[in-house]
């Protein structure tokens, strides 16, 4: 099944506004060109990085961690790990994927560390925390609040697996890289996180009213 | 939609989507990210300059632990004890056990072992070091002004270089032997004329007398000549005979008739005198060096000319007043004296050469002359200065004797 879903345009492919899809040549160049320019040290240069990969970064940390109060702390330690180790990136042309696993990597430590705390029920401050309250109808917003508590039940390794999988909609092989591991590694963590994610959905009073109208928890 | 996994996870990316983005300030990540790359830097310099004064430092302990384990092992492989430099105290050496001591100059003294001798006395720049018997090495750290001695027997050594050992043994047939590994050594004494320069790599030797020179007014063996002179590289060179090339022992003169120091060099004192007579005795105590009157007073001792011995050992002394040499004079002046202009010529000895290598013999000698003047008081003082510092030395029986007396 799964092997079938890594061919298919099953994951949910989320916007990427701001990164216009240049060919595949001019990405390398401009990827190239950039590299260089952080190993300079040139300020022009920084300065573009950091506005193309703001946004990127931060999104991927939102996608992996939920909302979170110190977004903006995570996204900083992102920058100051890729600008520290530019001189240890061999393939220029892998910057995207690159500052993509440092992101992925920042929220793995966040979510380890919480993974740990979760067996004392402390939140980081010890204080369980309290969703944003968004828009929309109240059993929408019920079962995001839900998915959002199982998700930080799961092991941090399979739930960002799920995730980059499922919501960040990077292929398998994207996704392996970005985590550091081997595709196939990649494969048996997604394929345990779906289960494990489905196994504690069916626990969910709510997810299951919000998914049993439509009878899929059966 | 039939995946109930991909329906949850859509659930959750609308929710996200939905929360407000808090629109990271480019300027403001910018700037932290900035800031924090500078504060790490400076941290990681102050690092790696703490872990080199840290591996510097590590590195030198261990340069100085191996040098001094070097040391310590180098020479006989016995166990060493390093320690601080006890002055004024004796130490001595079982077998297998060397000691090694430590001066605040950084000079440092190993005592081999089954060897005993003393640290006299340490100044800021030197020091003396009385060898009773056995062997030392002395590693000398030089600074301006810096002057160690060891003393052995009617010897001195000088330290002029940095690192030699000095051997001595009475009762051997070859009593004296220095060795030199850096540097170079002033050996002084009766078997020399004069001074004898030691240089690295050499070794010097001096043997007893086999026979007692006629005339001689002392009851001790006295070495008399250079006995061997092994050189490894080069001979080592007598500043007074290279200073006046004609007088070199066993060198072909030009004239018929060979110097009196090579005579007196030689052992042929009387010849030595006569020679020295017939030339002008009064030149030589006008013109000639303080090792010359030395050399001259010698000869004449041993030839039984001792009218010649105290008149050069005169001429020393006024003429080199204050000089080693003139304090060697006075020492032998009371030995060829009695009774109190004795003891004045020890005190003499004594007063000028307080850490001399005669030191020792002359606060003896000097409690015998009091007693043969009758001064008993002035005897008891000098017994009991004799057994502060020398409670083992050769006078120590009749010092304690005067003491109860």
């Amino acid at each position: 099944m799964l092997a079938a879903r890594t061919t298919t345009p099953a994951p949910l492919r989320l916007a990427t506004a701001g990164f216009p899809e240049p060919s595949a040549d001019d990405a390398v160049h401009a990827a190239t060109a950039m590299v260089e320019g952080l190993r300079r040290s040139d300020p022009a240069v920084t300065r573009r990085f950091f506005e193309m990969y703001a946004g990127r970064v931060e999104r991927t940390l939102r996608r992996l961690l939920g909302p979170a109060e110190d977004m903006e702390d995570l996204v900083h330690d992102v920058f100051v790990d890729a600008l520290e180790a530019i001189d240890k990136l061999r393939e220029p042309a892998a910057l995207p994927g690159w500052v993509t696993g440092i992101a992925v990597i920042t929220a793995k430590r966040r979510l380890q560390k919480q993974y740990r705390r979760r067996w004392l029920s402390l939140s980081p401050t010890g204080v369980l925390p309290e969703l944003p309250s968004t828009p929309g109808d109240v059993e929408a917003r019920a079962a995001f609040s839900s998915i959002h508590q199982i998700l930080n039940l799961m092991r941090p390794e399979d739930k960002i697996a799920v995730l980059l999988y499922r919501v960040d909609g990077l292929t398998v092989d994207d996704a392996a890289a970005a985590m550091g591991i081997s595709s196939s590694t990649f494969k048996r963590r997604l394929r345990r996180g779906e289960r494990h994610l489905l196994k504690l959905a069916k626990r969910s009073t709510t997810l299951r009213i919000w998914l049993g109208e439509e009878g899929r928890l059966s | 939609m039939t995946d109930p996994v991909a329906r949850l996870l859509e659930t959750y990316k609308d929710g996200l989507e939905a929360q407000p983005e808090e629109g990271t300030s480019i300027n403001r990540l910018e700037q932290r990210v900035r800031s924090t790359l500078r504060e790490r830097a400076v941290a990681r310099k102050r690092t790696v300059t703490r872990l080199q004064l840290g591996l510097a430092a590590a590195a030198c302990f261990a340069v100085v632990g191996s040098a001094i384990a070097y040391r310590a092992g180098s020479s006989s492989g016995v166990a060493t004890n390093a320690q601080s430099v006890p002055a004024g105290d004796w130490l001595a050496t079982a077998r297998g056990i060397a000691e090694e001591r430590h001066f605040a100059d950084g000079s440092s003294v190993r005592l081999e072992d089954e060897s005993s001798a003393r640290v006299q006395f340490v100044e800021a720049k030197g020091g003396l070091v009385h060898l009773d018997h056995g062997a030392v090495r002395l590693k000398v750290h030089h600074v301006d002004g810096s002057t160690w001695r060891v003393a052995a027997g009617p010897y001195e050594v000088e330290a002029i270089g940095t690192e030699f050992t000095v051997d001595w043994g009475p009762s051997r047939e070859k009593p004296l032997r220095v060795s030199v590994t850096e540097g170079t050594v002033a050996v002084r004494g009766p078997a020399f004329r004069g001074t004898r320069f030691v240089s690295a790599n050499q070794v010097v030797e001096v043997a007893a007398a086999v026979t007692e020179p006629p005339s001689a007014p002392s009851a001790e063996p006295q070495p008399v000549a250079v006995d061997s002179l092994q050189p490894e590289t080069a001979e080592p060179m007598d500043l007074d005979e290279a200073a006046s090339p004609s007088s070199t022992p066993g060198v072909q003169r030009p004239r018929s008739e060979p110097s009196w120091r090579a005579l007196e060099a030689s052992g042929k004192y009387a010849e030595a005198v006569k020679v020295a007579q017939r030339r002008g005795l009064s030149s030589v105590y006008q013109s000639g060096t303080a090792d010359d009157l030395l050399a001259l007073s010698r000869a004449s001792r041993f030839a039984g000319r001792m009218d010649v011995a105290r008149d050069a050992l005169m001429a020393c002394r006024a003429r080199f007043a204050g000089s080693p040499q003139a304090a060697m004079s006075a020492f032998l002046l009371g030995r060829s004296a009695s009774g109190r202009a004795a003891a004045e010529w020890f005190s003499s000895y004594l007063r000028e050469q307080p850490g001399g290598a005669l030191a020792r013999e002359a606060l003896g000698r000097l409690i015998e002359a009091y007693q043969a003047a009758g001064d008993r008081v002035s005897a008891r003082s000098a017994a009991e200065r004799y057994l502060k510092s020398y409670p083992d030395g050769p006078h120590a029986t009749l010092a304690r004797e005067a003491l109860h007396r």
